[in-house]
């Protein structure tokens, strides 16, 4: 039953859902909803499953004085206060709002902001002519990028036409291609979830 | 030693080109974007009072890129006289939806109720937008504010997804995918999506597919359509400074192939002497 029980949840659940996309059935449809909505519970459960494992990690590695065991403090110094004002005052609360704009915002923002300079590197360390592959990938990305700033239609209108064409034409069937494949790698997983022949989502890989 | 002058002047003159023109704003011009300018005659050419929903994906990491698109396209609706429903999959979303609320109230005298609502949200990404698509009544029974939602004289128009004139969204990630599987795909309701720089060639695949109706990419788009919409404001001042940088990333790329060339060179004169 560890292994049948799984099994036959995904395959009522999967066909319910699938079935109920083609189906122009109100019966299906609302139990499919249902299904779906189910899902929600499940996320917001994940969620809540996430932050107590986060605790247990950092409480553990503090307790064992792991590596990075002062990072963990940190991350428990801010974390426990910022959960509490959350439970007890709300997301809408002033003082969740103001720990969020002044602490989080930007420190988030400026992790971001620092790939700049990675990419910065990126671009004067890797994008150098060694072969015919590498001078392609340098000329379309000077193009692409050209052709997104006015300054490229002042350079000449043929650059911003170029890039459109690199953009409209060879990504776009590349993109589809790949989302193509990607969708039919989908459903073929879907499928052998439904038959019961996937079951790394197991926790044992179903064996 | 070498490497890190090197380096550091890199990053030292980045700092000044990035920085530079939003001290001192260039007026660099911001180039036709078709995708844009069909996303702005969609919204222009709505009639007073039609109802739209805004999905706002937005978080401190991509907010640069996607939310003066995200306030340019609010301020659109309304301008028009629409009605906007706020909803976000991901927790630092909520906050920009406050703030959008705001603004609306601020700029516009909005009422919270009868010109727009801000929903709670709901944990689950994909699977959360596609249970709104389905069943959006099913999905919400209060709003952000713990309010019951059928109290709010906005949300007794809504029934179905099918109610909105226009779903747009503001994302990094594969929103735009899932708009078009779970929105546009079963309901045909338009859609709009702003995404980051990035995720624009994916996301330009579903407009030139008439899967959505317009598209911001980028800064560039924002820029475009805060200018379209005479509004310039935080997208216009940064694509200056996004110009600028990809103007320099360029000379690097330039002054790095020349160095690597002359390198090759003396390396082969040598091997040869």
């Amino acid at each position: 039953m560890k292994k049948e029980g799984p099994i036959l949840i995904g395959f009522l659940t999967g066909s319910i859902v699938i079935t109920s996309y083609f189906l122009k059935s109100t019966g299906l449809k609302s139990i499919s909803d249902t299904v779906v909505r189910w899902r929600l519970i499940i996320a917001a459960f994940a969620l809540a499953l996430g932050a107590l494992n986060m605790v247990r990690l950092h409480g553990k590695n503090i307790h064992h004085k792991g590596r990075n065991w002062q990072y963990s403090v940190v991350f428990l110094v801010f974390f426990l206060p910022y959960l509490a004002i959350g439970l007890i005052r709300g997301s809408n609360s002033a003082q969740y709002q103001y720990v969020w704009k002044s602490l989080y915002q930007p420190a988030s923002a400026t992790m971001y902001s620092m790939t700049l300079f990675y990419m910065t590197n990126a671009v004067w360390r890797a994008f150098r002519i060694r072969n015919l592959h590498a001078g392609i990938l340098m000329f379309t990305g000077a193009a692409v990028m050209l052709g997104q700033i006015g300054i490229g239609t002042a350079i000449s209108p043929l650059i911003p036409r170029f890039s459109s064409w690199l953009l409209d034409t060879v990504n776009t069937a590349g993109i589809r291609a790949i989302t193509i494949g990607g969708s039919l790698g989908i459903v073929s997983l879907g499928l052998r979830v439904i038959l019961g022949l996937e079951r790394s989502y197991m926790s044992d890989g179903g064996n | 030693m070498y490497k890190f002058t090197q380096q550091w002047l890199i990053w030292g003159l980045l700092s000044i080109v990035v920085l530079l023109p939003l001290v001192k704003p260039i007026g660099l011009p911001v180039g036709y974007a078709a995708e844009t300018e069909a996303a702005f005659k969609f919204i222009d050419n709505l009639p007073k009072g039609s109802i739209t929903m805004m999905v706002c994906e937005v978080a401190p990491s991509n907010a640069g890129e996607i939310w003066p698109a995200a306030i340019a396209i609010a301020r659109h609706h309304l301008e028009k006289g629409h009605k906007v429903v706020i909803s976000t999959f991901i927790p630092d979303g909520i906050m920009y939806s406050l703030e959008l609320g705001k603004l609306l109230e601020k700029e516009y005298g909005a009422k919270y109720g009868e010109d727009y609502i801000v929903l709670p949200y709901v944990a689950g990404r994909e699977t959360a937008l596609a249970a709104v698509a389905d069943n959006i009544r099913g999905v919400y029974k209060e709003d952000q504010f713990k309010q019951d939602l059928n109290n709010l004289p906005l949300w007794t128009r809504i029934q179905s997804i099918k109610d909105f004139a226009v779903v747009s969204c503001y994302t990094s990630s594969d929103d735009t995918w899932w708009l078009v599987r779970h929105i546009w795909g079963k309901y045909q309701v338009p859609c709009i999506s702003s995404t980051v720089s990035v995720a624009t060639p994916d996301s330009l695949t579903y407009y030139k597919n008439g899967q959505l109706v317009g598209m911001l990419g980028g800064v560039r788009g924002a820029a475009y359509y805060e200018q379209r919409l005479g509004k310039p404001g935080m997208a216009t001042k940064s694509m200056d400074a996004q110009s600028a940088g990809h103007i320099y990333l360029l000379v690097l790329m330039l002054i790095g192939n020349v160095s690597y060339w002359y390198s090759r060179r003396s390396q082969g004169r040598r091997s040869e002497g």
